[in-house]
């Protein structure tokens, strides 16, 4: 068969003095099973038949697990549900609905242990400023509230999310975080570029520190703290609410589609910052830019805004 | 892998597996039944069976680890309730087989997988620990205190042996 080695290729790096032993021994192994080599006593259609039957009866088996399993699940929650409810005096730590109320009221359960600022990349924690790198480009990171799920002093994280090319990569002082839409983020050292953090963004969407400074968060944030992510270096993907932005989602303007479906980076900071007080003007100014764009890229092809 | 396909594979590779899975076990029935239970498996899993690339090796470790977890269930209580050991159906074997049989079965499980591993199914020594999901260092380690254990065993079976000899003669 295809897995048959060669013999040999694998005495290389052994010592040779009881090469003539282990010879023997493999001599003495191999007539041995030879001499025990038992013809097929069931037929191969056999085989494949007991298969077959096993594979139903384990489906069949599996389907009355699964329908008790359900039942017996169901019996459970609606017990602890309906005990839970009326024993439940202390909200979730994080949910994610609610506006956080402004940093000083420190006992609520809603106030965010740590505060990140993309746009200024530093993260605010206990009075202190820690630089931090964040998502770029294709992978900005996402904003809004989080909570810190998981602690580990080192793990795998995903290579995307930390902004390499490999499936994963071991990270140290890693803090999960869940955000909105169950999206999984990650607290991270940077350790594999120190001078990052505060100056420039590497990763694919977490947010990465220094390693001192990732080991003294690690300290300070415990599982189930609350950590608020906010503004935004670069465009958020599609369908992802821009949450600081309230007074845009008032107004009830919507940018026209083509325009910050296609909008680069620089069109998305001209577009949070120029924040015109007037409505119109506003809706106006993006009309403009939009058309201005669907003109260039009919004309030059490439997206080369002025 | 069609049915015919697998009917030869099996046909052809039984044999031989149920050969090295003896000298693992040293139980002939015991032999035979993991080496069929790794088939009926194989069956039920031909897609991971053939992505493998190796599927002789695939059986040997699905049967050899069917061994081990049998065999420790044995040595547990199955072979104390037993009344009578299990017999050999073949012919027995030439008093050298018997003590080096005798001698594998004495040896720990782990040594005794990484001996028939490397020395009869010609592992490397990186193959059989990956196999067995123990350092290599550990895989050398085990190769060597096996391999002692049984040149002491078959030394003193020889002498034995020669002593018997010695006194028919």
């Amino acid at each position: 068969m295809s897995d048959e080695l060669t013999p040999g290729r694998r005495h290389e790096h052994e010592d040779p003095g009881d090469a003539a032993s282990r010879s023997e021994l493999t001599v003495a192994l191999r007539e041995l099973a030879q001499d025990h080599e038992t013809p097929v006593a069931v037929p191969g259609a056999e085989i494949r038949r007991r298969a077959v039957r096993r594979r139903r009866r384990r489906k069949a088996s599996l389907a009355a697990v699964t329908t008790a399993g359900a039942g017996a699940l169901a019996l459970i929650l609606a017990l602890v549900l309906t005990d839970g409810e009326s024993t439940r005096s202390v909200p979730p730590a994080a949910s994610y609905g609610v506006k956080t109320p402004p940093a000083t009221a420190r006992p609520s359960p809603v106030v965010a242990a740590a505060r990140v600022d993309l746009d200024r990349r530093e993260l605010i924690a206990e009075g202190r400023t820690l630089p931090i790198s964040v998502g770029s480009g294709k992978s900005p990171t996402p904003t809004g509230l989080m909570t810190v799920t998981a602690k580990y002093k080192a793990t795998m994280v995903p290579g995307a999310v930390a902004g390499w090319n490999e499936y994963s990569v071991k990270a140290t002082w890693v803090m999960r975080l869940r955000g909105p839409d169950d999206r999984t983020n990650y607290l991270l050292a940077l350790s594999w570029d120190e001078k990052a953090p505060g100056n420039y963004d590497s990763t694919g969407g977490a947010i990465g520190m220094r390693t001192v400074d990732a080991m003294w968060l690690y300290k300070v944030l415990r599982p189930g703290a609350v950590v608020e992510v906010v503004g935004a270096v670069t465009a958020r993907p599609s369908g992802q609410p821009e949450q600081p932005e309230p007074s845009l989602a008032d107004s009830g303007l919507q940018a026209p589609p083509t325009g910050m479906e296609t909008g680069t980076a620089t069109g998305m900071e001209t577009g949070t910052e120029t924040l015109d007080p007037t409505g119109a003007a506003r809706a106006k100014e993006l009309e403009d830019a939009a058309r201005a764009k669907e003109s260039a890229a009919v004309a030059g092809g490439t997206d080369t805004r002025p | 892998m069609t049915e015919d396909e697998f009917d030869g594979f099996y046909a052809a590779a039984f044999p031989r597996l149920t050969g090295q899975l003896y000298a693992f076990t040293g139980d002939h029935g015991e032999a035979q039944d993991v080496v069929q239970e790794a088939f009926v498996r194989a069956w039920d899993r031909r897609r991971e069976f053939l992505a493998d690339g190796a599927p002789e090796a695939w059986i040997r470790t699905v049967a050899m680890r069917l061994a081990v977890s049998r065999w420790r269930r044995a040595r547990r209580w199955l072979e104390l309730v037993r009344r009578n050991p299990p017999q050999e159906h073949t012919p027995g074997p030439g008093p050298e087989r018997a003590a080096l049989v005798a001698a594998l079965r004495e040896l720990p499980e782990a040594q005794r997988m990484a001996v028939v591993l490397h020395h009869l199914c010609d592992l490397s020594v990186e193959q059989v620990a990956s196999e067995t999901g123990a350092p290599t260092g550990t895989v050398k380690a085990r190769l060597s205190r096996g391999r002692a254990a049984l040149a002491r065993r078959l030394g003193e079976a020889d002498e034995l042996g020669e002593r018997e000899d010695d006194r028919v003669r």
